[in-house]
């Protein structure tokens, strides 16, 4: 070991602030007091049921509870599952997870609405939380995160899905059929 | 070597056109034409039903279960038209009926022509019997249009290529065996980067022999067509080698090969 590399070992055990210093950044919410997010969202419904490759639209509310205008606060949506081994890509999910909330004098509320397609199947919680885009007029903004949507999501696996069966014998017998008939008849014609 | 007169366009459209009715009729009223199209049928009702239970497939895999399907209806078109193409002139030799069709009143570019017609019909079979398994597939995420434009588009190509080569190699061949081996082979070899890695196909050396092998262009194609939802024009660059080597093997088919068509075959054997 070098003697600077013993030295820099030495400081960081003595004080790890120090050595943690250069690459962690305290939280935004440290800096901006203990304050409530002046935020708070809301989502139109709390349970949803649908079946696997339908859509559905979810409205969210974002309202200014406090005292000052906002501005530049970007709502994002999220997928969970909640059903162990189910993958989620979040982006399957929803074309446009990322908007813009516009600008929310004190009180006031803007609605985001997001279309949400229902790509596996099990059981999900959505959400949709709002960031403030670090301008100083939404500082007091804070991450404001909204009641999970409970979702699930049904697939059923049966013998003849979506009549499939009707295709996959219907089709070859039919095939089947007309060799069968053309043979006969050309057996026919040669007697 | 015999010599062959170059007959008027007229005269060689004439030909072509009885010469594939009448191998139009032989393939698909006695022929193996309705029992291949059995066959093929029964393979995409297999792919069909298990992509349409497999319970474990995204919702958006539809996509890439429909190009599955796509690609194997390609595969297997292509592959059931070369084979009959393979058969078409040394298989007349093997069943010692060439001589009576040399000596028929018909050109031999016309002879050429007419059954490398008469084969593609095959292909174009395969296409309307995959119609109704993409729909089925293809109807929940809207990709049965693109499913078909680009099975029409880039198989076509695809199924010319192989066609007239089978044309070729059987016009050449002294033994209807040599023929199909030879054929197979070739189609086989063509396909197997279709099967390499995706690692494996990065960098320029590896997309230059993807672009190059006209199978390997056209389920390119087909992929960005139905998985990624591109436009028809937007990778038709992808198209030149299958249209190279559509043109290139039907002329080698119908004016290059008929010259060396003989009772016992000349170049391969």
């Amino acid at each position: 070991m070098t003697r600077r590399r013993g030295v820099a070992l030495a400081l960081a055990l003595a004080c790890p602030a120090v050595a943690g210093a250069a690459s962690i950044a305290p939280p935004a919410a440290a800096t901006g007091a203990d304050a409530p997010p002046a935020v708070r969202v809301a989502l139109d419904h709390a349970r949803v049921a649908t079946r696997l490759g339908a859509g559905f639209g979810l409205g969210s509310t974002i309202t200014n509870v406090g005292r000052r205008p906002l501005a530049g606060l970007v709502a994002h949506l999220n997928v969970v599952s909640l059903t162990n081994g189910v993958y989620v890509d979040p982006e399957d999910w929803s074309p446009q997870r990322t908007k813009n909330v516009p600008a929310l004098a004190p009180g006031r509320s803007a609605r985001i609405g997001w279309r949400v397609n229902a790509v596996n199947g099990g059981r999900f919680a959505v959400y949709v939380v709002t960031v403030p885009n670090g301008s100083p007029r939404n500082a007091s903004a804070g991450l404001a995160i909204g009641p999970p949507l409970g979702l699930r999501v049904t697939e059923r696996r049966v013998f003849n899905s979506g009549g499939v069966v009707f295709l996959a014998v219907g089709l070859p017998g039919l095939l089947g059929l007309a060799t069968i008939g053309t043979r006969a008849r050309r057996r026919r014609a040669q007697r | 070597m015999a010599t062959v007169a170059a007959p008027s366009r007229s005269t060689a459209a004439r030909d072509t056109g009885v010469v594939a009715g009448q191998e139009l009729r032989d393939l698909w009223l006695a022929g193996r034409g309705l029992p291949l199209m059995v066959a093929f049928s029964l393979l995409l009702s297999v792919i069909t039903y298990l992509g349409a239970t497999n319970r474990s497939l995204n919702f958006l895999e539809r996509r890439e279960t429909v190009n599955l399907t796509v690609q194997v209806a390609v595969a297997v078109g292509a592959l059931l038209a070369m084979v009959v193409a393979g058969d078409a002139i040394s298989g007349e030799r093997e069943r010692g009926t060439l001589e009576s069709l040399l000596l028929a009143p018909v050109s031999r570019r016309g002879l050429a022509a007419g059954k490398l017609l008469a084969a593609l019909s095959l292909w174009l079979a395969a296409l309307v019997v995959a119609g109704p398994y993409l729909w089925f597939l293809a109807r929940g995420v809207g990709a049965f249009t693109d499913a078909m434009g680009a099975a029409a588009l880039a198989g076509t190509l695809v199924a010319v290529t192989f066609t007239a080569l089978g044309i070729v190699i059987s016009s050449l061949a002294r033994s209807n065996r040599l023929s199909l081996s030879v054929s197979l082979f070739t189609l086989l070899a063509l396909y197997t980067p279709t099967q390499l890695p995706a690692g494996a196909k990065q960098g320029w050396a590896a997309e230059l022999l993807l672009r190059v092998n006209p199978v390997t262009a056209a389920e390119h194609y087909i992929g960005k067509v139905v998985i990624n939802q591109h436009g028809w024009t937007q990778d038709a660059a992808w198209l030149l080698s299958p249209l190279v080597g559509a043109v290139a093997l039907t002329f080698a088919a119908v004016v290059v090969a008929p010259r060396f068509m003989s009772l016992r075959g000349s170049a391969l054997g």
